[in-house]
Order: C-alpha cells, then sequence, then structure tokens
C-alpha cells in the first residue's frame, strides 16, 4: 500500500539533493552571519501598524464576518449534500478535492496574504451561534479554562492529519462526508456551548489559520482595529497559549511524514503489511515524525536556555520562528498537488452528483499539466524551504537580541542555526522523496 | 519484506556537514556561561489571535 496526501499523488523532477542541500545550509549561514554583523537591536518588539481607513475596517468588521460565515454556511450544506449524495468515487465527486485541496491547502496562501481568514468565514461559527439560542443559560459556558490552551486543537489537527496522512480511505467521497459531519457537529455544539472563544481553542481550522495569519502583513491593533504591518511583527507577536508549540510541532511534523510516505524505505516497510498492520505502522510513523520534531525543537531550546537572560527559558520565546519554516514546507509539498489537483475541484464541479449536468461549462474539462513546468516547480520548492528557514532564522535573532544576555546573543544562537541547519536537511532530503 | 540497502558512497556529502555542525556545538558547549542568576520575565501576553 502506498500513503498519499489524501487525494492522488505526484513527483517533481529532482534537481540533486546535496548541491541543494549545500545551497540551502550556505544561504542560512550567511544569513545568519550577516544578520549578526549588521542587526543589532531588535525591531519587532511592538506589534504597532498604520490603521486602516473606516471603509476597511467596516470590510473586516464583525458584521461583515457573520454575513460571510452565513453564506460559507450555505456552502458547507452544499458541500455536504455532494459529499452524501453525489458519486461514491473520488474521480467523479469533487468534495475530497474541496476539502483537502481548496480548503486545507488553499488555507495557507490565503492566511499568509490575508491574515485569519477562516475565522472570518468559519461556516461553523454562523452555526453555533444559531445553536447557542437553545442552549439553556444554565450549561452556557465563556470559552475554555485557560490552561487548557490550545491542546483541543492539537486534537482536532492530530485527527484531521490522521485521515488525511494515514486512512487508507481518505479519499472516498463518503469518508470525507463522514468526517466532515463530525466536524461540523462536535465544534459546532461545543462553540454553542462554550461560546465563540471555543474556536481559537478548538478548532483546528482556525489555530492553523491564525498561526498562519500572523505572518500577513495586516492585523489587528489591541484596540481591535484593522491595521496594516510589518509581518515579522505581526509574528513576534504571536500568542504562545499553552499547546500553541504542540500545534506547531504537530504541523511541522505532519509535513515531515509526508515526505517520508514518499520514500522508498517507507514503500519497502509497508508494501506487504495487512490493513491494520499498516494503519498500526502509519500512526506510529506520524506520532514518532512529530514527536522527534517536538523533541528537536525542545534540545535546541534547552541549549538556548544556557545563554538567556530570564529563569523561565526560552521555548515560548522562539515558537513563532516555526511558523515561516511551516509555511515554506507547506508551500513545497503541496504546490504542484494544489495546482494541478486543484483544477480537478473546478472540473468535477460542473457535474458534483453525477447526473451529466455541465453547471460551469468545465464538465469536459481535464487538467492542464502545462500551467507551470517541472523545473518551476523544484526551483519554487527549493525556495520555499529556503525563504522559510531565512525568515525563521532572522525572526530568531530579532528575538535573541531581547531574550539573550546582550555577551551571549551571537553564540547563544548557535543551536538553534543547527536545529535549522538540521531542519532545513530534513526538509529538502525528504522533498526530493530519497 | 524486502529493504533496499542504503550506498553510502552516495551519501558521503553528509560527512562535511556533520563534521560542521560538531565543531559548532563544540564551540557553543564551550562558550556557555556559568550558571548565574537570571532575571524574572515581566508580562509578556501579547494581543488575542
Amino acid at each position: 500500500m502506498i500513503l498519499t496526501h489524501g487525494l492522488g499523488d505526484r513527483s517533481d523532477l529532482p534537481v540533486p539533493v546535496w548541491i541543494a542541500l549545500y545551497v540551502a545550509v550556505g544561504v542560512l549561514l550567511f544569513s545568519f552571519l550577516a544578520l549578526g554583523l549588521l542587526w543589532r537591536s531588535s525591531r519587532f518588539g511592538t506589534e504597532d501598524g498604520v490603521v486602516l481607513p473606516r471603509w476597511t475596517q467596516v470590510v473586516v468588521g464583525e458584521r461583515s464576518s457573520h454575513i460571510a460565515q452565513a453564506v460559507a454556511l450555505v456552502g458547507a450544506v452544499a458541500f455536504l449534500a455532494v459529499a452524501w449524495f453525489g458519486p461514491t468515487s473520488v474521480a467523479t465527486n469533487p468534495a475530497p478535492t474541496w476539502l483537502y485541496v481548496w480548503v486545507w491547502v488553499g488555507l495557507v496562501p490565503c492566511s499568509l496574504l490575508l491574515g485569519p481568514v477562516w475565522r472570518f468565514l468559519n461556516p461553523v461559527r454562523a452555526l453555533a451561534r444559531l445553536l447557542r439560542r437553545a442552549v439553556p443559560s444554565r450549561l452556557r459556558r465563556s470559552g475554555l479554562p485557560a490552561r487548557v490552551g490550545r491542546w483541543p486543537a492539537v486534537a482536532s489537527l492530530g485527527v484531521f492529519l490522521w485521515l488525511e496522512l494515514v486512512f487508507d480511505h481518505s479519499d472516498e467521497p463518503r469518508v470525507v462526508a463522514g468526517f466532515v459531519t463530525a466536524y461540523v457537529l462536535v465544534h459546532g455544539i461545543g462553540g454553542a456551548v462554550a461560546g465563540p472563544r471555543w474556536f481559537d481553542a478548538a478548532d483546528g481550522l482556525e489555530v492553523y489559520s491564525a498561526t498562519i495569519g500572523r505572518l500577513a502583513p495586516w492585523g489587528r491593533s489591541e484596540d481591535g482595529e484593522a491595521i496594516v504591518r510589518h509581518p515579522l511583527a505581526g509574528l513576534a507577536a504571536m500568542p504562545v497559549p499553552p499547546g500553541q508549540i504542540a500545534v506547531l510541532c504537530t504541523l511541522l511534523g505532519s509535513t515531515a511524514f509526508d515526505g517520508v510516505t514518499r520514500t522508498s524505505f517507507w514503500g519497502d516497510l509497508t508494501r506487504d503489511l495487512g490493513r491494520p498492520d499498516y494503519l498500526i505502522t502509519g500512526t506510529l510513523g506520524l506520532l514518532a515524525a512529530i514527536l522527534l520534531v517536538a523533541g528537536a525543537y525542545q534540545l535546541a531550546m534547552r541549549a538556548t536556555d544556557v545563554f538567556s537572560r530570564y529563569a523561565d527559558g526560552t521555548s515560548q520565546a522562539f515558537a513563532h520562528t516555526m511558523v515561516p519554516i511551516i509555511v515554506g514546507y507547506t508551500v513545497a509539498h503541496y504546490f504542484s498537488f494544489a495546482i494541478f489537483q486543484g483544477q480537478v475541484g473546478a472540473i468535477l464541479a460542473s457535474d458534483p452528483f453525477g447526473r451529466g449536468w455541465d453547471l460551469f461549462g468545465s464538465a469536459q474539462a481535464s487538467i492542464d499539466y502545462l500551467v507551470v513546468s517541472p523545473r518551476t516547480i523544484a526551483v519554487v520548492q527549493l525556495a520555499a524551504v529556503v525563504c522559510g528557514h531565512v525568515v525563521g532564522v532572522v525572526a530568531a535573532h530579532d528575538r535573541s537580541l531581547e531574550e539573550l544576555r546582550p555577551r551571549s546573543v551571537a553564540v547563544g544562537q548557535l543551536p538553534y542555526l543547527l536545529l535549522m541547519v538540521g531542519l532545513t536537511s530534513t526538509g529538502l532530503v525528504l522533498l526530493m522523496g530519497l | 519484506m524486502m529493504i533496499t540497502p542504503l550506498h553510502i558512497v552516495d551519501y558521503l556529502w553528509v560527512f562535511p556537514m556533520v563534521a560542521i555542525a560538531l565543531v559548532v556545538g563544540l564551540y557553543a558547549w564551550l562558550k556557555a556561561p556559568s550558571p548565574v542568576e537570571r532575571e524574572e520575565r515581566t508580562d509578556r501576553d501579547g494581543p488575542a489571535d
């Protein structure tokens, strides 16, 4: 059996791995040295920005958000109708592509450009508002306890990632339908009982989008006004409640696992396994990848603690620097998948119930593989991984200037630099699919 | 189950990188300051997402 991410399979023309690796590591070392010499004081300590004009505040305001969520709820009903009652094959039903490509992969560029978009148009928020009217006031809560942090979102993301990367029938429309129905029910009822703050803590998609959205040029001031700001200032101000580091490690580890499943090593390991053994191996592999990333991060941070100014350690202070790395890997892994498989969602949308319709005139179209060349894909992959790590190194250097003792700023960053070199190398090796 | 054997010659480029990592790690370890009193952190709560 071969594991794939939810749908289909893809392979890109590789560039020689060792050249890509040395270039990437060279860029990292050069950035580290240049930053040490030229960047002497912290620039992203505050999240100040320019307040956007009034009409923009209306467009991104609460009322617009409620309207967008209501429209998205209608879309979600249509999605579920197609997933439950459309054709049973992924070749003819667009729902799996809509979920795995349009929503899950599309969330990354949208959040990167626009901020936490899923919070703005999350259809389950609209459902929860409707249901909350039916919840007796003695059962109503205001959010989850603070100590729970974002751990529920870790569970939410973990379930989705397991479905996408491990479960062998993840691309079947009815499986997608069952998952999304369960997701909507859990979060709809959770949001109805615990109020809108439920989603900040428990909705994996929202937490994912909010985390990536930290790198967007848009944000909100402490007064809640929409502002335009430096993306790295937004990143530096990322809150780190309990569980946030686990969210980041889950995202990074699962992408790494996705890479592992494409290696010949994994193919050999799982080829002859029966279904239960295969699911157990996949589950353990996914867990191991997440724990390895978490272990490597904590190890690097323990080493950095030695140089810290503060008594309570550095692991929270540097957590935000993982976000650009996650974005880099995600773009690298899913770029060609999104470009090619994403077209299927539009093609199949013309006849979502398999009744011979041609709603949008695209029913006879086929995937255009000439949209981007294999070379472009390889360049985008390499650039995404390298840029992600360089931005991570910049964010870490800026934080080091505040966090580390002045005499130890350069040497104190070496454990982090080693972590970056290790992650870049591993990431590129997995990307090239050895 | 057959696992394809690794050809070590194809991976020789790994060793310079590992060597650099070891040297950097050793340097950081040697330069680490002896334990000293550290400051208590004041508030670091940013705005919510």
